[in-house]
């Protein structure tokens, strides 16, 4: 009877633990741990520039613009800084300013490394790093911009299509190729879309789901362009601005808040991006469906989470939350730490 | 007839002097314990992560230091053996096992086993060799925070000193093996792979004799 007993405890304790035991269809526990990477003490990494195999970068721990050349970090500025970009000569940067009121800009010059503070009349709501693209509020509209030497130009206009509380996000393919997607003027729970020449984007059919989240990433080629949802939802737009739904990245949570930009590189017609799970699915413009990539960087980069990525020829510079920077050479389809 | 009496007289010392000799040998192989006799044992050290085998990977192997990415661990463990007769205990262990991947993220390993221990050298230094099956409740810090029930087997080697006659020290050695399986429909099943960890352990017991 004792002896019944003890085996009935350890049957239950068996199944219990089996119960608990939750690994159905994550990868190996050891395989990852034999894949892991050493964690990098500058935080999470966004690349801004390179040039000449130096990578400029904000970070979230060392401070916010630095270098990294050679193997090494070293700060250029430590000023609070909240938003960069560049052009061809110059790396820019704006400190965070009250509502409404003008943002102290410096630029940095890369050739020489001299800093200079910048004239600017502007309220700078955000940056996009690699593409000199920068969103301005101006009262109740925004205004899209890019530096040139040292000025600011205009680009579009958005005025009075979104809710001023809550700034919408500027999300660019290219210096010309952007979205602009935030909460509808007057709204507090729907999203509008907007493209670089002003035009609202739309969909014939799932308008709750468009119209329910908000747009976080953008890719366009040869007049065709992919949206990708903050739900995970590939939106397809064959160039008449009517767009469809196509399919839904699995595993995928956005950034929170889940209105920011989510991190993806655009390369020979694809749109590459990782889902929560460090996947990498490639997202062909052209059609908008997409395919899991498992094998050559993909598998390299399996064990680190991406924070930003700068595109320069074959070559794809990945900033990671956590783990430093790390090369894809496409051509090779590869990828190695830095 | 003085022949004679000389004759039982050599038969009677051998008989005299044969259990002496017999006596002899049973000191060479002493008995500290018996049928009932028990230890108590706490174990704690080092937990060296040895090699990870995945066959369905290339390469197959990747060994400690450099290719498997993990760090040297700690372990801790209680155990408690009755012994089935003077050199083999049966008994159980209860442990906690973990260690650091590269990334920082903490591998912990809850094992739980039957153990049985044979003693071929007994009293004040012994050399134990033990045998454990079981299993173990692993559970990793990254990723998805996954965890996983698995088999465990266990060998280990030790060198024992009893300072006291109920107290000793032993310095052991061995090998922890983990296999993490997925079957033919998991998404991963060619990531299953076996750990293997050798736990260098310094331990105290208390017998019972």
């Amino acid at each position: 009877m004792k002896k019944q007993t003890i085996i009935k405890i350890a049957t239950l304790l068996l199944i219990s633990l089996t119960l608990i035991s939750c690994n159905p269809d994550n990868e190996g526990v050891f395989w990852r741990m034999s894949k892991s990477v050493p964690k990098v003490d500058v935080g999470a990494i966004t690349l801004i520039k390179e040039n000449g195999g130096d990578l400029y970068a904000f970070t979230t721990k060392k401070g916010p613009l630095q270098k990294y050349s050679g193997g090494s970090w070293s700060v250029i500025n430590s000023d609070k800084a909240r938003h960069f970009t560049a052009d061809n000569t110059n790396i820019y940067f704006a400190k965070q300013a009250e509502e409404n009121k003008p943002n102290e800009i410096w630029s940095y010059k890369i050739d020489d490394g001299t800093l200079t503070e910048i004239a600017n009349g502007e309220h700078i709501l955000s940056m996009v790093p690699t593409f000199n693209l920068v969103l301005v509020k101006n009262g109740n509209n925004y205004d899209v911009k890019e530096f040139n030497i040292l000025t600011l130009d205009d680009k579009e206009s958005y005025n009075g299509f979104f809710n001023v509380a809550i700034s919408p996000q500027l999300i660019a393919s290219s210096n010309t190729d952007y979205i602009i997607s935030g909460l509808a003027s007057g709204s507090n729970s729907k999203y509008v879309h907007y493209d670089d020449s002003g035009t609202i984007l739309s969909v014939a059919s799932n308008q709750d789901e468009f119209k329910n989240y908000p747009m976080i990433a953008f890719a366009e080629n040869g007049g065709k362009s992919v949206l990708l949802g903050s739900n995970g939802r590939i939106w397809f737009n064959d160039g008449s601005n009517t767009l469809e739904h196509k399919n839904t990245i699995p595993s995928f949570s956005a950034i929170e808040p889940a209105f920011m930009p989510y991190p993806y590189f655009i390369h020979d017609g694809f749109m590459y991006l990782q889902n929560s799970d460090f996947d990498f699915y490639k997202v062909d413009i052209s059609v908008g469906l997409f395919e899991k990539i498992n094998s050559g960087f993909a598998a390299d980069l399996n064990y680190v989470q991406a924070n930003s990525f700068l595109v320069d020829g074959q070559d794809v510079y990945v900033g990671t939350v956590a783990n430093g920077i790390f090369k894809i050479d496409m051509t090779n389809n590869s990828a190695t730490s830095l | 007839m003085r022949k004679k009496n000389l004759v039982l007289l050599l038969l009677l010392s051998v008989l005299i002097i044969a259990p002496l000799f017999a006596q002899d040998e049973v000191k060479v192989r002493y008995k500290e314990y018996d049928k009932g006799s028990s230890m108590f044992t706490f174990r704690a050290g080092v937990s060296i992560p040895t090699f990870y085998y995945r066959p369905f990977k290339d390469p197959a192997i990747v060994a400690f230091p450099d290719e498997m990415n993990t760090k040297i661990g700690g372990l801790g463990s209680i155990r408690y053996q009755g012994f089935v007769n003077s050199y083999l205990a049966l008994g159980g262990e209860l442990g906690y096992q973990f260690t650091y991947d590269d990334g920082e993220d903490l591998f912990t390993s809850v094992p739980f086993q039957a153990k049985l221990t044979y003693i071929p050298l007994q009293g004040t230094f012994e050399i134990p060799l033990s045998v454990g099956i079981g299993f173990a409740y692993n559970s990793y810090s990254g990723y998805e925070k996954p965890s996983f029930l698995s088999f465990l087997t266990t060998i280990e080697a030790g060198f024992s000193w009893y300072f006291k006659q109920n107290w000793g020290l032993t310095l052991s050695a061995g090998l922890d093996l983990i296999p993490e399986i997925y079957l033919a429909k998991h998404p991963h099943y060619d990531q299953s792979t076996l750990g293997a960890f050798m736990p260098i352990t310094l331990s105290i017991t208390y017998r019972s004799n």
